[in-house]
């Protein structure tokens, strides 16, 4: 008589169980990449209930706002040294708005140029995340205009290539981030190039400003063209401030805007409300001082303000 | 007398009852996803003319290309460090271990950025003595992609080709030995003919797959079809009618190499069994050539 049946079953049950476990503790582990906005802004806010009030019902029961950012731009919005909070100046404004209104605005990390069809098919609720306001995006969501920045020209500290404007770039390579109102920029700098008689300019666009940043440091490209801030920001801080610097004036400065849906009318009014509230109150000027970034205050809070 | 023959009984297929069933089960989920696609927000319309617009050829053109080239590549190095990883020379044998090991080990993505941000640690490329060039200039999108790629196909490739060396009898070798043929004679005219057999349908995988991983590329801006796809629907928002496209283009040349794989895999089964089998023409000309005689012709 072999025994051998009786011990086989036994141990491919045991075998089976131990899978089993390993594929359930698997499926179980699975992280998203959603991040609350965890930094504390230098004043806390705290619950308007009038505001509150004007909140569709939808979004005040889930008690969630979920905003969707291109969390790479220091210091409009970029992950803290942890690696997994969200800091910076738009956060910490969806932090002071948030608490008027008394939800979370949680930020999750998604490519910049994905952002409005994002939020269009309802996987985000609205885009914060240094957006232009412009007539073309207009056309496709509403914008609350918060803060004012223009462009910026970002080149290797030293400036080799002598550049001090736009026109300076035509015949260079200039890298910047696709889906941007800088991409704008630089095509419409291609016509001044031509008609001026110089050589095109060779853009190349990247999914992240950081790319495009990491092109300067490698010296495939002369400059990067950004906001402002973010400009200001990497020529202070990245290499203790010896990579980069900012050459030449702000460019065709606009509003920046938080995008939501059309049909969203309710809660863009209630995001505007706030925002105005942390304007009187002195939550904003906080923010910005903080941030050193003061240069760009937007005090009217319009709804689709830019051109 | 004998009874007269008895009748013939009746004969009746064996009925499939369940095969209706599952043929109409299935037919009813087809159903659902036909009519599911049909209330989808797509805008169908825009798919013919974006499948021949110039922007998605030339992605198309830039795709066979850099497939090709890195697969070529991806070949010559594949035979070289087959070959070097059988040597019974240690120095050669543990590099090309090393090659195989670091190549396949990495993603292919990770390779291809390191490729393109090769000027952050290198600023200029030289070959001692002969050439000088500055990185950047060196570094293209195309020549990245073709570096990384290439350097990574070839990885497995002499996996495929050691796999192919080996599977040849190692009698060949005695014989062809025996008759006084050098190392290098051997290996071009007895092993490697042998060996194509078994390398022939793998690399062919190989390169379909190689058609398809090109859109990687893209993350270090090589023109290929699917980034000059997305450079269209960032601006026009038309996400899914432009992957469509694309998906279909892929199909395209998938389906069309895998075709020409067939046929060369069978130039390389000439000789393994007594008659090739028919391929799907030669059968189809029989059957059409049967059915008009309404008979068997040979």
């Amino acid at each position: 008589m072999s025994p051998a049946p009786a011990h086989r079953t036994r141990r491919s049950a045991a075998v089976g169980t131990v899978l089993a476990a390993l594929l359930l503790a698997s499926a179980c582990g699975g992280s998203s990449s959603t991040t609350s906005s965890g930094s504390t802004p230098s004043a806390a806010s705290s619950k308007d209930a009038a505001l509150a009030a004007k909140l569709p019902a939808a979004v005040a029961s889930a008690g969630v706002v979920k905003v969707g950012s291109d969390v790479s731009y220091a210091p409009v919005e970029f992950f803290d040294t942890d690696g997994k909070t969200v800091t910076g100046i738009d956060p910490d404004l969806a932090k002071a708005v948030g608490d008027k209104l008394g939800v979370r605005f949680e930020f999750t990390n998604a490519t910049f140029d994905g952002l409005i069809p994002a939020v269009q098919s309802k996987r985000f609720d609205i885009v914060w995340s240094a957006m232009s306001d412009t007539k073309d995006r207009q056309a496709k969501l509403d914008f609350v205009d918060y803060f004012n920045a223009g462009t910026s020209i970002l080149v290797k500290k030293g400036n080799p290539e002598k550049i001090n404007s736009l026109d300076d770039l035509c015949g260079k390579t200039v890298a910047l981030q696709r889906g941007t109102t800088q991409e704008d920029v630089a095509t419409k700098q291609q016509d001044a190039c031509k008609t001026a008689g110089k050589p095109a300019i060779n853009v190349l666009p990247f999914d992240k400003d950081t790319d495009a940043l990491t092109q300067i440091k490698s010296g495939r490209a002369v400059a990067d063209v950004n906001d402002f801030p973010v400009a200001a920001y990497n020529a202070k801080t990245s290499g203790g401030g010896n990579d980069f610097q900012v050459v030449g004036e702000q460019i065709a400065a606009g509003p920046y805007g938080v995008g939501l849906r059309k049909e969203d009318a309710q809660l863009r009014d209630a995001v505007q409300g706030a925002l105005k509230a942390i304007i009187a109150d002195g939550t904003y000027d906080k923010v910005l001082a903080k941030w050193n970034v003061e240069k760009g205050s937007l005090k009217q809070a319009a709804i689709n303000g830019g051109s | 007398m004998a009874d007269p023959a008895p009748a013939a009984p009746r004969a009746v297929p064996v009925r499939h009852y369940g095969r209706y069933v599952a043929a109409t089960l299935v037919l009813a989920v087809v159903a659902l996803f036909v009519v599911a696609a049909s209330k989808a927000q797509i805008s169908y319309g825009v798919i013919p003319d974006y499948l021949t617009s110039p922007i998605i050829l030339d992605g198309l053109r830039m795709t066979v290309y850099i497939s090709v080239a890195a697969q070529l590549v991806g070949i010559a190095l594949g035979v070289l460090f087959a070959v070097m990883r059988l040597s019974k020379n240690p120095v050669v044998a543990s590099v090309s271990w090393f090659y195989i090991w670091f190549f396949r080990g990495t993603p292919v993505l990770v390779q291809l950025v390191i490729w393109f941000n090769l000027s952050l640690v290198f600023q200029t490329f030289t070959i001692p003595g002969i050439y000088s060039m500055s990185m950047n200039s060196f570094m293209t999108p195309f020549v990245a992609a073709l570096l990384g790629l290439g350097l990574n196909e070839g990885a497995y490739m002499a996996e495929i080709v050691r796999a192919g060396i080996i599977s040849v009898d190692e009698g060949q070798t005695e014989a062809a030995q025996a008759l006084g043929m050098t190392a290098g004679q051997l290996m071009r005219r007895v092993v490697l003919p042998q060996a194509m057999r078994v390398i022939v349908p793998p690399t062919g995988n190989e390169f379909i797959n190689m058609l398809k991983t090109s859109s990687l590329a893209s993350l270090v801006l090589l023109g290929e079809l699917f980034r000059n796809a997305a450079n269209i629907y960032t601006r026009s928002l038309q996400t899914i009618e432009l992957l469509l496209v694309i998906s279909a283009w892929y199909l395209v040349l998938t389906s069309v190499f895998s075709v020409g794989q067939y046929y060369v895999e069978r130039r390389f089964a000439r000789g393994a069994a007594r008659a090739l089998p028919d391929t799907p023409l030669q059968r189809l000309r029989r059957n059409l050539r049967r059915g008009r005689t309404g008979g068997r012709i040979r």
